[in-house]
C-alpha cells in the first residue's frame, strides 16, 4: 500500500505512546498520513464545540422563534455536540490502526447520525421562525 | 524560536497539525471563557476562579503543543523520519 512502510528498528522497543493496543500491532505507516489523521480528529473536536455553542446560544440568548421548536433545536445540536467526540476518537483509533495493519480506511460511521441531527435541528429552527407570530 | 534547518515535509504535515492543535485549543478557550462568564450571576465571584482555572489548563495544553511540535520535528528531520513519536509522551 502506497505510503505504508515497515521498519523493524523498533522490535524490542517498549511502546509507550498512548492507546498501547494501537501501537503494539502493526508496523509505523508514513506519519504524514498519522498527521492528517490527527487533524481530522482536531477538526471533529472543533465540530463539537461549534454545535454545542449553537445549541446553547439558542435558548441563552432565547433567539425569537417558537419556543417549542427552539429548545428541541437547543438539544439536538447539543446531543450532535457530544455525539461529534465519538466520530473524532473512534475514527481517529480505526483509521490509525487501519493504517498500521495496512486494511481499508473505514468509514466514518457516527458522522452521519451528527449530520443528520444537524439538518433536523435546521429545519426546526427554520419552521420556528415561519410559525412565531 | 528555535533555528530549523530543513522541514520534514514540504506539505509542512506537523506545521500544521500544531496549528490545528491550537486552533482547537483557541476555540476551547474562548468556549471556556464565555461558559464562566455565563456562570457569573450563578457563582458569582468563583466564576472568576473557574476562568482562572480553565485559562491555565487552556495555556498547559498550548505549551505542550509546542513542546511536542519540536519533539516530533527534531524526531522527523534528525532521528527516524519513518516514525512519529505521538501519543501523550514526549519520547525524545
Amino acid at each position: 500500500m502506497v505510503g505504508i512502510t515497515v521498519t523493524d528498528r523498533h522490535e524490542g522497543h517498549e511502546e509507550r505512546r498512548f492507546p498501547r493496543s494501537l501501537y503494539g500491532q502493526g508496523s509505523e505507516p508514513d506519519p504524514r498520513f498519522s498527521l492528517a489523521n490527527e487533524r481530522t480528529f482536531l477538526a471533529w473536536i472543533r465540530t463539537s464545540l461549534a454545535l454545542m455553542a449553537a445549541g446553547v446560544a439558542l435558548e441563552v440568548f432565547l433567539v425569537p422563534i417558537q419556543p417549542a421548536f427552539r429548545l428541541t433545536a437547543a438539544i439536538l445540536l447539543v446531543a450532535a455536540g457530544i455525539g461529534a467526540p465519538l466520530q473524532a476518537w473512534f475514527g481517529w483509533l480505526r483509521t490509525e490502526r487501519a493504517m498500521r495493519m495496512s486494511t481499508p480506511l473505514p468509514s466514518p460511521r457516527f458522522a452521519g447520525p451528527v449530520a443528520l441531527v444537524v439538518l433536523v435541528a435546521g429545519i426546526l429552527v427554520i419552521l420556528g421562525i415561519a410559525l412565531w407570530r | 524560536m528555535t533555528r530549523v534547518e530543513r522541514v520534514f515535509d514540504p506539505g509542512l504535515q506537523p506545521e500544521r497539525t500544531a496549528l490545528a492543535w491550537q486552533r482547537t485549543i483557541l476555540a476551547l478557550g474562548v468556549a471556556a471563557l464565555a461558559a464562566s462568564r455565563g456562570l457569573l450571576p450563578l457563582f458569582g465571584a468563583s466564576s472568576y476562579v473557574i476562568a482562572g482555572a480553565g485559562l491555565a489548563v487552556i495555556v498547559a495544553i498550548l505549551i505542550a503543543t509546542d513542546r511536542r511540535y519540536r519533539a516530533v520535528h527534531r524526531h522527523l528531520t534528525t532521528v527516524d523520519s519513518s516514525t512519529l513519536p505521538s501519543g501523550g509522551r514526549l519520547d525524545d
